[in-house]
């Protein structure tokens, strides 16, 4: 308990049972309702402070729920796994109803984002809520085939199955109840009395397909409202790229209705059994989607992760924010958010496959099948099973199912929620980064004239580096044109002129055009073994070598100071294949030029994807040639997709000048 | 000195290799500037002068540039790039 009162310390959020919930506090920034929420979002770098906006107004649901009594609260805590290390904050706690709904919290709801305090005061605490969800029931449809309109506590399907149980049959569930496979008993526990199952308010996040829904905007107090919308309004507005963790190169799997891993809210029982570091190794996976959808789903998703971010926020010692101001106090806080973040992600992974390890070793049909939604639960092929005894064939079933579950991905919707929370805060701390930093460079006043005067044209604009650069070339920098392979040649040759002019400013780099990576792909080394005749890379800090993709620009570089093939790519894309082809390229490179094998074994591929991100469908040259100039220097990549128009017309005009500003 | 080995002195085979890697010969003094080479290259393959880079070893070859100045040998090529745009990956 002591975690939830200190790490929130609101502790006026604890009242009594039944009591009204708060009225809003008069300062403006206490006033956010559910609307107030998109507002902040639209502007969603004025990070104002979340010590106040946490305080949301009270709204009639979400509020009533939390005014649960202190005893409630602290049997809540009991609910901590057992893992958890105590410096964790009150976030620790995993389970999906944290994400249950957006509707305005009390301060004590966005101290208690754990979903048990919120299931333990939702039944007996607000009369109101507890009946609508009684009289919405009987007209729900059966929890077993809409996991996300059914279940309150886990939005999984064993929560599903449970509750379909306790809406049809009028299941009670006694306190202390041994079983606690299922969510809905774990909760019972929790709230310490007894009481029947499906209580909850109608579920915001859908697992049957991966989508989310729209968090319930305050619930509407009519009975009707209640569930019936939830589901039904808005999945495609929200859906999002399915991401899912894998090892092993796992691939995703195959969806289904009920293809979620389950995972029981903090129980009792399951808190006995989790072990820290069980969760095997978690790696991300890039949806495959395009660009124009993931920008839809960036706008969409950040208005949930934005108003997330502030619920769960966890102030600083006074001490510390003295330290840090302004920026930089916003970008450590968020750092500190992404940590919690991260280790409510491991633990909810754990907590996954403990559910499902469980249930595999039960083995229960009905258990079975309903936690392990992806697997095969058909019965062995007539061939397999011939001339082998039943027990034989079962419990080989049943290491099957085990052995794969480490490598299984998780796919529940808080875990796609979690993730998208986790790079909505990346991206957060970029944008806050890129605001901290100095502006970029103005033009001169007739930059703007001459760029348009030599696009209008059609001549010889400049001639260095041996290339001619055409009025047809420059015009490959306006507004939406994708750039051509002088303008980036010409930029990288710039680059390598101003390294080489100021040799103690600059470290020293070697550009290659952008023809050596198609070479070097499609021929091998030995097409592009000459052209380092007059160059040794060796005696380089940094070989920059832009990358033509078809029909993309990225930026990969051999980064000899540090190490490590870094690979920039405006669309946060990955390209072993470039880093291995480079990396082998270093290898030959040495043995040709040095006649000595380089060591590259401790060298890494470094892709960051924390970079500045283009948003359109033509300005990877332009992030491109940003890329080359600031890795020239070393620089924090400071720009992003805003500045394009404006260093378009600052790279023409560089280029006319034949030098970087 | 003989009137071949004069020539085989003055001229120098050059092959340039196209991206589809089929390859045209030309033999040219080591004095005549490259444009010359370029030129006819483009002409014959109805391509437009400034739709193509023409490289050797990773270096623009410059119009007034000379086999000389390149020191370039017998038998060495260059390679014809194609103009490259880009602005957006679609899908991975």
């Amino acid at each position: 308990m002591s975690r939830f009162r200190s790490g929130a310390g609101r502790a006026e959020g604890r009242r009594s049972a039944g009591e009204a919930p708060e009225t809003p506090a008069p300062d403006a920034k206490r006033q956010r309702t559910a609307s107030g929420w998109s507002s902040w979002f639209t502007t969603p770098w004025r990070w104002s402070s979340p010590g106040t906006a946490d305080a949301a107004a009270g709204g009639a649901g979400g509020a009533a729920a939390f005014a649960s009594g202190q005893d409630q609260l602290d049997t809540a805590a009991d609910c901590e796994y057992a893992g958890a290390d105590g410096e964790q904050p009150a976030a620790e706690q995993c389970d999906d109803t944290e994400f249950e709904t957006l509707r305005p919290r009390t301060p004590a709801a966005a101290a208690l984002p754990n979903a048990a305090a919120l299931l333990a005061a939702s039944p007996a605490g607000d009369g109101s809520s507890g009946k609508e969800a009684e009289a919405s029931r009987p007209g729900r449809p059966e929890a077993t085939e809409a996991p996300g309109a059914g279940a309150g506590a886990s939005g999984d399907a064993v929560a599903a199955e449970t509750q379909a149980h306790a809406s049809t049959e009028g299941v009670v569930v006694p306190a202390g109840s041994a079983e606690v496979q299922a969510a809905g008993a774990g909760d019972a526990i929790v709230a310490g009395e007894p009481r029947t199952l499906g209580h909850w308010p109608a579920r915001t996040v859908a697992a049957s397909s991966g989508r989310i829904m729209p968090p319930a905007l305050p619930r509407s107090p009519s009975p009707a409202a209640g569930p019936a919308a939830g589901p039904a309004a808005l999945p495609l507005a929200w859906r999002r790229p399915r991401r899912s963790i894998a090892s092993s190169g796992a691939t995703s799997p195959s969806r289904g209705s009920q293809r979620s891993i389950s995972t029981t809210s903090s129980s009792v029982a399951f808190s006995q059994l989790l072990r820290p570091n069980a969760a095997g190794i978690v790696s991300k996976k890039v949806p495959r989607v395009g660009l124009t959808f993931m920008m839809k789903e960036r706008a969409r998703n950040s208005e949930y992760a934005a108003s997330r971010l502030q619920s769960s926020y966890v102030p600083l010692s006074a001490d510390a924010q003295s330290r840090l101001s302004g920026k930089a106090k916003q970008i450590s806080e968020l750092k500190a958010y992404m940590a919690t973040i991260d280790r409510l992600k491991q633990e909810h992974s754990r907590q996954a496959r403990q559910t499902l390890a469980r249930s595999v070793v039960r083995d229960t049909p009905q258990k079975a099948s309903l936690a392990l939604p992806r697997l095969s639960t058909t019965a062995p092929r007539a061939s397999e099973r011939d001339g082998k005894p039943d027990w034989l064939v079962s419990l080989r079933e049943k290491v099957e199912k085990y052995g794969g579950i480490e490598h299984r991905d998780i796919d529940t919707p808080l875990y796609n929620q979690l993730l998208a929370k986790e790079s909505e805060a990346e991206a957060h701390i970029d944008q806050l980064r890129l605001e901290d930093s100095p502006p970029i460079a103005k033009l001169p006043p007739d930059a703007q004239k001459l760029v348009e005067s030599v696009m209008s044209g059609d001549r010889v604009v400049v001639e260095a580096f041996g290339v001619k650069i055409l009025s047809k070339d420059i015009r490959t920098l306006k507004d939406t044109t994708w750039l051509n392979d002088e303008v980036i040649n010409f930029y990288g040759e710039m680059c390598m002129k101003r390294a080489k002019q100021a040799q103690d400013k600059f470290p020293r780099i070697h550009v290659f055009n952008t023809f050596f990576y198609e070479q070097l792909r499609t021929r091998g080394y030995s097409s592009v073994r000459r052209w380092t005749k007059k160059v040794d890379l060796f005696e380089k800090d940094l070989v920059i070598v832009p990358v033509h993709l078809g029909a993309h620009w990225t930026c990969a570089v051999i980064n000899l100071k540090q190490k490590r093939f870094e690979y920039y790519d405006s669309l946060h894309g990955s390209n072993p294949t470039c880093q291995e082809l480079l990396r082998e390229y270093l290898k030959s490179e040495s043995l040709d030029k040095k006649k000595t094998p380089i060591d590259l074994s401790d060298w890494e591929d470094y892709t960051p994807k924390n970079i500045p991100a283009q948003q359109n469908s033509y300005d990877c040259g332009v992030f491109t040639c940003m890329f080359m100039e600031h890795s020239a220097r070393q620089a924090a990549f400071r720009f992003s997709q805003r500045d394009m128009p404006m260093l378009r017309t600052r790279i023409a005009y560089e280029i006319i000048k034949a030098e970087l500003l | 000195m003989s009137d071949e080995k004069k020539d085989s002195l003055q001229h120098i085979n050059i092959k340039v290799v196209a991206p589809d890697q089929s390859e045209v010969f030309f033999k040219i003094k080591r004095t005549t500037p490259l444009s010359k080479l370029m030129n006819a290259y483009c002409e014959r393959q109805g391509k437009q002068r400034s739709s193509v880079r023409f490289m050797f070893d990773g270096a623009r070859v410059e119009d007034h540039a000379t086999p000389e100045q390149l020191e370039m040998e017998d038998g060495d090529a260059i390679d014809v790039m194609v103009e490259q745009v880009g602005g957006f990956w679609a899908v991975n």
